[in-house]
């Protein structure tokens, strides 16, 4: 590889944040395409994602046999650095929880791990219920803040189960991040007969995952960000949902052509980035202050 | 907070709040803070928000930990007082809450480096977790042979691979003779599965990526409302 190729990656390596910030650049000139289109027209329709669509029913039918819900935003914390993104997703879907259950009379109990996560699913539940119109009926206990652990996710999931098993729950809906211990909720579940929809991005808990819960009601990895899209058609959730899309296929054209091109021709590769990608370097180095 | 119809002073100021703090939280990650010098002894206002709002945070959490303690307290006295099923098993959690904050707060120091804390963490809490961690094995049982009864070509290839895997790292496969098992889990875990671990990753960051970035534009704003 050449020396403005090797140039171009010791940049990259060495100035992340720039990288970051050109992600996000391109990300945002995309959703913001999409969210003005969404004004004036529909934008790509959303692909069928079983969880979603089943969780009207299985709230309903929770509230048919006069049993309870329990949904878990994970393990996760918003306060503590603790994958608060991936917990954000969860009380996204919260709150379209609360507001089905809400509609439907089913009794919702709502467990956390963090206090600010309490405090934000508190909200986001009490808001599910003041769109359902029923501000009265949420009973702010039924929200709880069960642990304040940092490093340790066992814990909240002893007492997540501890839910699950005792309060009559039918539905075990468990969103957000979670690690192999996901497994002690999962179990504990299935043993006690409760239908679940649960999702997860880490790579550790999806496998149990999809051997405690029916295969059709896991979300796997970015589905847990889409619950906006689908449970409350937000427009500036279908509108980022669409340009994930669009930086999805670049990133996997990307790929492919990058992996094609390494085995093939890998002069054009070196092409690319030495004479392509490398244009802005020099401009980029002077930012940085660093010789070109 | 919820928001009132027409202009509404208070979450228009608690908005405004939080679009500023996340346009100065999000120009320190991508700017180079000048730390104290001879000239500025305190700093640049970069240097000083970045380390200002982080113990903010934890002040906030401070509040907001108290209200979870409130809420813990109002759900198991609630349990006592209605004698629901289970019941004394509220008041064991009340007292080992309040036993660790007193313990934790008089003996041997104050705070959770204490003698006391650190000896209720080493002496009790890690022997129950250590039972909890340990179920976990028969739970792993319990869920591999489900996946086997579930007779789906899915759940046979994911049997079959854990099942490789795990012989891959028992002893007895790591002898000369017998090593072609460490190899077969060895590409397992580099190749296919280290595939499917990234892509899930990538997907997982775009998501991230989507997630932040509405929230910093404020155009989510479900958690003020």
């Amino acid at each position: 590889m050449d020396s403005r190729a090797n140039q171009f990656f010791t940049f990259v390596y060495g100035n992340s944040e720039i990288v970051i910030f050109a992600i996000l650049a391109v990300f945002l000139l995309f959703f913001l395409f999409f969210l003005g289109v969404s004004r004036t027209r529909k934008l790509w329709p959303l692909r069928n994602l079983p969880p979603y669509q089943r969780i009207r029913g299985a709230i309903g039918r929770a509230a048919e046999l006069g049993k309870g819900v329990h949904f878990s935003p994970g393990s996760g914390d918003l306060a503590q650095g603790l994958h608060p993104v991936e917990t954000l997703a969860g009380l996204t879907i919260g709150e379209a929880v609360a507001r089905q259950a809400a509609q439907s009379g089913a009794r919702l109990v709502t467990t956390t791990n963090g206090a600010v996560t309490y405090a934000v699913a508190d909200n986001v539940a009490s808001r599910g219920y003041a769109n359902a119109g029923r501000l009265a009926d949420y009973n702010p206990d039924e929200t709880r803040f069960v642990t304040q652990s940092m490093n340790d996710s066992l814990p909240y999931l002893v007492g997540a189960a501890d839910v699950v098993e005792h309060e009559d729950t039918e539905l075990n809906i468990a969103v957000g991040y979670f690690a192999a211990e996901y497994l002690l909720l999962g179990e504990t579940a299935v043993h006690s007969g409760a239908n679940q929809i649960v999702g997860s991005t880490q790579a550790s808990a999806i496998p149990l995952m999809l051997t405690t819960a029916d295969p059709e009601q896991v979300l796997i990895g970015e589905e847990i960000f889409a619950g906006g899209a689908y449970l409350q058609q937000r427009p500036s959730h279908v509108a980022s949902l669409n340009a994930q899309d669009v930086l999805r296929i670049v990133l996997i054209i990307a790929i492919i052509v990058g992996v094609a091109l390494a085995n093939l021709e890998p002069s054009w590769l070196k092409f690319i980035f030495s004479r392509l990608l490398a244009l802005p370097l020099p401009l980029l180095l002077m930012g940085r202050g660093q010789e070109g | 907070m919820r928001r009132r119809p027409g202009f509404d002073f208070g979450y228009t100021a608690t908005s405004a709040i939080i679009y500023v703090t996340a346009i100065i939280v999000f120009a320190t990650f991508f700017i180079t803070a000048q730390g104290p010098t001879t000239d500025n002894p305190q700093g640049s206002v970069a240097y000083r928000a970045g380390i200002y709002l982080p113990a903010l945070a934890a002040l906030l959490t401070g509040f907001a930990l108290l209200l979870g303690l409130g809420n813990l307290m109002r759900v198991h006295l609630g349990r006592v007082q209605r004698q629901e099923r289970n019941w004394p098993y509220s008041i064991v959690l009340l007292a080992s809450a309040g036993i660790t904050i007193v313990v934790g707060a008089v003996v041997g120091g104050s705070g959770p480096n204490s003698v006391g804390a650190t000896d209720i963490f080493n002496y009790v809490y890690q022997p129950l977790a250590s039972t909890f961690y340990s179920l976990l094995a028969f739970f792993i049982a319990a869920a591999a042979f489900r996946a086997l009864r579930a007779r789906t070509v899915e759940m046979a290839i994911l049997t079959i691979v854990a099942l490789i895997v795990i012989l891959g790292q028992a002893p007895v496969f790591q002898i000369d003779q017998l090593n072609w098992m460490a190899a077969i889990k060895d590409w397992i875990v580099q190749y296919p599965a280290l595939a499917a671990i990234r892509g899930i990753a990538l997907g997982a960051s775009l998501g991230i990526i989507a997630t932040s970035a509405r929230l910093l534009l404020g155009i989510d704003r479900q958690y003020l409302s």
